[in-house]
């Protein structure tokens, strides 16, 4: 793996190669082009993932890394109150807190539950990093590893700024007993988690750098369009305090419900015991929107439990809930 | 992460950006559109394709511009650029079997001549390299880029830039062996 000498002579060569190159046109063409185009071609739903596109790509190469720094644990959230940055460090790579979607059961059927994880050692993009993360990484909730793929699957991932592209290292053949339902879920995982990172509406599988014909054995011959939200996320679920957490005796329970009349129903339990309970309703009705409640408790191990109120009498489709296991301090 | 890159980056970004999208797109232009054609003519050996790939890629930017925030614009350019030529390639090996056009000869005088044989040379022998390792020589030896941006830019590990500019650079030595030799 040594390069000989210096490589002077290759670089004189390419640059000599192209030095007769001259572009024909200017701004104005490129002007004029955008205004032909422009219209409707950028939908809403991507914006913010446009934005992110860019600053991740533009940041995380010379800013990233804030890797001694771990975040805030606790309610809401995680923390952005990150101090200093320091140099990225050459050869551990950056660390970085990266939204990732599971696959969990509801009562509607599987469902994207979003968590957002540390990871560290990060020496490419962060779009690759985060489906990695999908592919290798564990959920924090073990409620949500309703797909665990084969180990030793890594993946290439980029954006041509409309289409993602995820370059899978082998074939992933449907695992016995999983449904088209959850085969078709599974893929959301991959798209939204790596639309939170970079632009695209739809993505393209390939494995080995070959377009691959199916996935899970769902046809990917075309591009599989990023679902919305609504149809592949969970109706409810607890953004925070994360699986695992320690919190104060006074916490803060932040989430996301898509609920009939907007109502949040909670109860903390010790076992199968109920020590608090209550109910709130989420800021809009029958789309996914945020909730926020405060929860006061004594010291000890509790499971939150946060869920629809049933309206279906034990005929429909019963409640969904999400599930943290937290302890008070 | 989105945040806490925003709330340090709060100086002028280091490539001195404009505020409107109009004096931006001059500015890019002036400092990034030649180089980055010629890097397109370096990928996909046709310069029709490669002014295109480019000007799709400005005017990308051109329409986002208000989104754009204070992120590293260029950086984010010169990766649509390899994104969208690999697209092309992936296109052209799909839809022909067609070679791609090589660039005009201008033929002259002698030493005309023989520039535009050692220049198709060099292009042709990076065609025949495998695609990484075109893509990491384009970027090391023509952009300038250091191994960090050029795995940010394609998406791979430091390591595996490290391993196809090695193995690139040994590929292209060995085909131009004859132009490497002749000249001072």
């Amino acid at each position: 793996m040594t390069t000989p000498r210096d490589d002077s002579d290759l670089r004189r060569l390419l640059e000599e190669a192209v030095s007769d190159v001259h572009p024909s046109s200017g701004t104005a063409e490129i002007r004029a082009r955008s205004r032909r185009t422009s219209a409707g071609r950028w939908l809403p739903l991507t914006l913010a993932a446009a934005v992110v596109t860019v600053l991740v790509i533009g940041g995380a190469a010379w800013l990233g890394g804030q890797s001694d720094d771990p975040p805030a644990a606790g309610p809401g959230a995680p923390s952005t109150t990150t101090s200093q940055p320091s140099a990225p460090a050459a050869d551990e790579g950056r660390t970085e807190l990266l939204p990732v979607y599971y696959v969990g059961d509801t009562a509607a059927g599987p469902r994207l539950f979003k968590e957002t994880h540390e990871v560290k050692g990060i020496t490419d993009t962060s779009l690759r990093a985060a489906v990695q993360e999908v592919l290798s990484g564990r959920p924090h909730d073990p409620d949500y590893g309703v797909w665990a793929p084969p180990d030793g699957v890594v993946a290439g991932a980029f954006s041509d700024g409309s289409t993602l592209t995820i370059d899978l290292s082998e074939p992933l053949a449907r695992p016995t007993g999983m449904d088209d339902e959850t085969a078709r879920i599974a893929l959301q995982s991959l798209i939204w988690t790596a639309a939170e990172q970079q632009t695209g509406s739809a993505m393209r599988f390939m494995v080995d750098g070959r377009p691959a014909p199916e996935v899970l054995g769902i046809d990917t011959t075309s591009p599989i369009e990023r679902a919305s939200a609504d149809s592949v996320l969970s109706t409810i679920s607890i953004d925070g305090p994360i699986e695992g957490a320690t919190v104060p005796t006074r916490f803060q329970v932040t989430g996301r419900a898509a609920t009939f009349e907007a109502n949040v129903v909670w109860e903390l339990k010790r076992g199968d015991q109920v020590v608090r309970n209550g109910f709130t309703t989420a800021q809009e009705c029958c789309t996914l929107s945020p909730y926020t409640f405060t929860v006061t408790a004594t010291p000890g191990d509790y499971t939150l439990v946060v869920h629809d109120t049933d309206e279906s009498d034990g005929e429909g489709i019963g409640t969904s809930e999400d599930t943290k296991s937290i302890t008070v301090r | 992460v989105t945040r806490i890159l925003l709330a340090e980056n709060t100086g002028p970004p280091a490539w001195g950006v404009p505020i409107d999208a109009d004096s931006a797109l001059e500015q890019l232009y002036g400092e990034h559109y030649l180089r980055l054609v010629r890097l397109a003519v370096l990928l996909l050996r046709d310069p029709g394709r490669a002014e295109e790939v480019v000007q799709d890629s400005f005017v990308a930017v051109y329409q986002r511009w208000d989104r754009l925030g204070d992120a590293d614009v260029p950086a984010y350019l010169r990766q649509t650029v390899v994104n969208r030529s690999r697209s092309v390639l992936r296109h052209l090996r799909v839809v022909s079997q067609h070679p791609t056009q090589p660039p005009p000869d201008h033929p002259g005088a002698d030493r005309d001549v023989v520039d535009a044989v050692r220049r198709r040379a060099v292009i042709d022998a990076l065609a025949e390299l495998p695609r990484r390792q075109r893509e990491v020589l384009a970027l090391r030896y023509y952009l300038d880029l250091s191994e960090r941006e050029i795995a940010e830019t394609l998406g791979i590990s430091a390591g595996a830039v490290k391993s196809h500019a090695s193995r690139g650079a040994a590929a292209l030595r060995t085909h131009l062996t004859h132009l490497l030799e002749e000249s001072p």
